[in-house]
């Protein structure tokens, strides 16, 4: 019990701002209800609930988990090893623009052409 | 619209109530006594003698103190009871605690108890769901709850760390082995070998031998436990290994021998060996070997009859140092190697011998060897290894490669 | 637009995978091994081989119609008949699975940490959130999936890893077992454990790019085998005595094997989080195909509302099992037949003759 808590403190210091965090607060409630009920059985009820739920919900019409998870295609930009701005080619997949690409190859010209632009 | 909010504000409350079940099995720390070590014993009447020690947890943590704080580290309780959950029921209505045995470390068993067969106590214990398959099996000469009452860790104040320890040594003196309950278990319903466990005993001044009738570099090695003539111990002392036929222990090996049986196992780290000094022969040299590759071994079927060839190769350091002796010179130390080469031969032979002929129990695995020549299973059970291992012969060459002496070369 | 649920490739692999991956939590290479000895990673490989054949097999049975699952296919071949046959053949074997399943891993976790607690209670404590879930849709518990599959492939492949050095190659040997004919011939009914096969034949229609379904299957099979294979391999080395013995659940006993050092030992309960975290995705998974087929018989306009009842079955058939002789006949004997009889063969049969009749009508 004291460790969910201990453990749900200690993660509420990635959410940065302070409003935020109140749904932390009372996530924190359900967890140690459930694990009151049933062990690690329930936090294990707690993980997979949540988890289906914010795979389902939407904002503004993107979901959720929007880069990770329709997981479409393999070489977008923003997952989980994201490049340094003047890498980023491709827009973000979950916005279903028109044009995929945003910069060229090599972006900062004056850096590497040799001679005059 | 009411009646709705009501039936649903009824929902709510009646799918709340499991929520007031907690946990049924729910068990805190402090509700449990946790059993360090088992001892089972033999008792009269078909019964056994069962016997666990627990930790006392308020005085290990205060940590250093004064003597009379940690002679009360640990208490023993002993039963009489047909079986071992038979006797953890009985001792759980006598202390206030429940008994719990995830942190068991040692599963002590009477040496008058092994020769009549553990298989049924080796079976319960594996198939109980607390008890940690790397706890170390023990079989004792001594009966169990002497030993567990005699198990006083005088270097630290834990005693669940002091079994651990104990059995530590076998990293740098190779007189005993580390042998856990999973190996057990899966040794003795192994078709390939044979099951071995620690052997231990207490050590006091009527069971110390002296063994003046050897040769001045066997006599270290030939001690088992409770034999090594310690002056004042007061404690336990696990050395040597207990051998087993199928579930009966058959026999016992020494030190030199166990630290044999670890280097066919591949299992050997590192020892201090005593050879005969090349250039007096009242006095003794002595090395520091450790293992420089696995043990070559090959197995051939000649005529049904096993032929077991093996090739040892060890590295040593020389620790003693003489003046007569110049181990900058190459001649030195190529005696030395000829001296060690042999000695280990002589008793890597011995040993082997000795488990072949009389104690007919391979367990040092030669059958894993062997089991690829035959196509099904069928054709392996007829061939009986395990029968057939009496008949065997062995030859046993070691290279050791001396290296040096430690600071000095030369007195 | 409810009604229009579709996943794409990845969800799609992770869906087929998780299915092999909870038969080899419980229990299947133990099954496995049993019967052959210590030749079942041989086996292993010989039915990977014939389920990657008869998986091609199946997806070129397939490419006549597009967007419709087997039973849409035995609409067209045996008219509303047929379809509701074949619809409850497949009801009554995706809830046998799931009761079965859900009954003997809820067994185990109540000797292992509930021993007290009634089975009643741990079961619904697994049914109620899936109810929820699946009522979510196929989607979200498709991402759901996505996210734990490579979470539980890695566990597996660290609890191998970490045992590695406990391993004895010699344990391999002999090298055909229980013999060649347990071994090759008798071996083959081994294949029932490809029942991925029974969700793969829904898998069309809820694809967004139904081209991908050669692939998707490929893959899936693929990777089952792999995880098969070394979940074999590593019991054989692991145990000397796992031909013969009969462990409840083997996985286990290697999760209580991985120690390092002083400081790192019993680490099985974060092995059994994961598990139960992969059987309630199995589950959901189950329902929601459920929901789907019910959805095709009883032309139903909301399927999704059917999660309750479905859960309510699966929950009394789970309780059918009197004691744990009964869940292992079912689970070696009748649900074996069962597979072999329904996947592989009743359904093979069914598309060889849809692409009969569709090559007749052509002409």
């Amino acid at each position: 019990m004291i460790i969910i808590v201990a453990i749900t403190a200690i993660c509420s210091f990635a959410v940065p701002d302070f409003s935020l965090g109140f749904t932390l607060r009372i996530c924190r409630f359900i967890y140690i209800i459930l694990g009151y009920i049933a062990g690690f059985l329930g936090i294990a009820i707690g993980l997979f609930i949540q988890t289906a739920i914010l795979c389902n919900s939407k904002s503004f019409g993107v979901s959720y988990l929007a880069p990770y998870l329709p997981a479409t295609d393999l070489d977008s930009d923003g997952t989980y090893f994201v490049p340094p701005m003047w890498h980023r080619e491709k827009r973000a997949d979950f916005l279903n623009t028109k044009y995929s690409k945003s910069q060229e190859k090599i972006s900062m010209k004056w850096k590497f052409w040799k001679g005059n632009n | 619209m009411k009646t709705k909010k009501l039936i649903a504000y009824l929902l709510i409350i009646i799918f709340c109530l499991p929520t007031l079940t907690g946990c049924y099995s729910a068990q805190g720390i402090e509700t449990l006594a946790y059993a360090v070590a088992i001892g089972i014993d033999k008792g009269e009447n078909d019964k056994i003698k069962l016997s666990l020690q627990f930790a006392l947890l308020s005085n290990s943590s205060s940590g250093g103190g004064g003597t009379s704080s940690q002679s009360q580290d640990s208490t023993v309780s002993t039963v009489d009871c047909s079986s071992i959950d038979a006797g953890i029921a009985l001792i759980n209505s006598y202390i206030s605690k429940k008994v719990n045995l995830s942190h068991c470390k040692a599963i002590v068993i009477s040496e008058e108890l092994a020769y009549e067969g553990i298989s049924e106590y080796i079976y319960t214990l594996t198939n109980n769901i607390e008890v940690r398959p790397d706890c170390n099996v023990i079989i004792s000469k001594c009966n169990a709850s002497d030993y567990l009452n005699n198990s006083k860790p005088t270097l630290e104040t834990v005693s669940a760390r002091y079994y651990e320890f104990t059995l530590n040594s076998t990293e740098y003196t190779g007189y005993t082995e580390n042998v856990t309950l999973a190996d057990f278990y899966a040794d003795m319903l192994s078709t390939t070998t044979q099951a071995h466990a620690i052997l231990g005993g207490i050590n006091s001044k009527n069971t110390q031998e002296e063994h003046s009738d050897l040769p001045l570099y066997d006599i270290e090695g030939s001690y088992t436990a409770s034999q090594t003539p310690i002056q004042s111990a007061t404690g336990i002392e696990n050395m040597g290994i207990a051998v087993f036929n199928n579930d009966r222990l058959v026999g016992e090996l020494t030190g030199m021998e166990a630290l044999c049986h670890l280097i066919m196992l591949n299992e050997f780290e590192s020892a201090s060996i005593t050879i005969p000094n090349p250039h007096n022969i009242n006095s003794v040299t002595s090395l520091f070997i450790t293992s420089n590759k696995a043990p070559k071994i090959s197995v051939k079927l000649i005529n049904g009859t096993p032929y077991i060839d093996c090739y040892i190769s060890i590295s040593g350091n020389i620790l003693s140092l003489d003046e007569n002796m110049n181990y900058s010179d190459g001649t030195t130390l190529q005696i030395i190697k000829d001296y060690t080469n042999s000695y280990m031969e002589e008793n890597i032979i011995s040993y082997l011998y000795k488990t072949s002929k009389e104690y007919n129990s391979d367990i040092d695995d030669f059958g894993k060897y062997v089991i690829g020549n035959y196509l099904t299973w069928n054709d392996w059970i007829e061939s009986d290894w395990l029968s057939n291992y009496e008949n065997a012969f062995f030859s046993v060459s070691v290279d050791t490669n001396i290296q040096t002496s430690q600071l000095f070369t030369k007195v | 637009m409810k009604s229009m649920q579709k996943i794409n490739k990845f969800e799609a692999i992770a869906l087929i995978v998780i299915i092999t991956i909870n038969q080899i939590i419980l229990n299947l290479p133990s099954t496995i091994i049993l019967s052959t000895g210590s030749s079942a990673w041989i086996n292993i490989i010989i039915i990977s081989i014939l389920a990657i054949l008869f998986c091609i097999l199946i997806c070129k049975l397939f490419k006549r119609f597009p967007s419709n699952d087997i039973v849409d296919i035995s609409e067209y071949l045996g008219g509303k008949f047929f379809k509701i046959l074949v619809g409850i053949l497949y009801i009554s074997f995706f809830v046998l699975m799931s009761a079965l399943f859900l009954r003997y891993f809820s067994n185990n976790i109540k000797q292992i940490y509930f021993e007290k607690s009634p089975i009643v209670f741990l079961l619904l404590l697994f049914l109620i959130p899936i109810s929820i879930t699946a009522k979510l849709g196929i989607k979200s518990i498709a991402r759901a999936n996505l996210i734990l599959t490579p979470i539980v492939l890695l566990s597996m492949i660290i609890l191998f890893i970490s045992t590695a050095k406990l391993f004895i190659t010699q344990n391999l040997f002999p090298i055909l077992g229980f013999g060649a004919n347990e071994t090759f011939l008798i071996g083959l009914t081994n294949i029932y454990s490809f029942v991925s096969f029974a969700y793969i034949y829904f898998l069309v229609p809820l694809l967004k790019n139904p081209e991908d379904f050669k692939k998707i299957s490929i893959w899936s099979i693929v990777i089952s085998a792999i995880n098969l294979f070394l979940g074999v391999v590593c019991l054989i080395m692991l145990f000397p005595f796992i031909p013969f013995s009969d462990e409840m659940l083997s996985i286990y006993l290697v999760a209580r094997l991985i120690e390092f050092g002083k400081f790192l030992q019993r680490v099985d309960a974060v092995f059994i989080l994961i598990w139960i975290l992969s059987l309630f995705s199995f589950l959901s998974v189950n329902v929601s195909f459920i929901n789907k087929i019910l959805k095709k018989l009883l032309t139903l306009k909301n399927h999704r509302e059917m999660s309750f009842s479905v859960c309510a079955v699966i929950f009394s058939i789970s309780l059918l099992f009197a004691n744990i002789s009964n869940i292992k006949f079912t689970q070696t004997v009748f649900l074996k037949y069962f597979t072999i009889g329904l996947v592989f063969i009743f359904s093979l049969f069914i598309l060889i003759l849809a692409n009969l009749k569709f090559k007749k009508e052509k002409t």
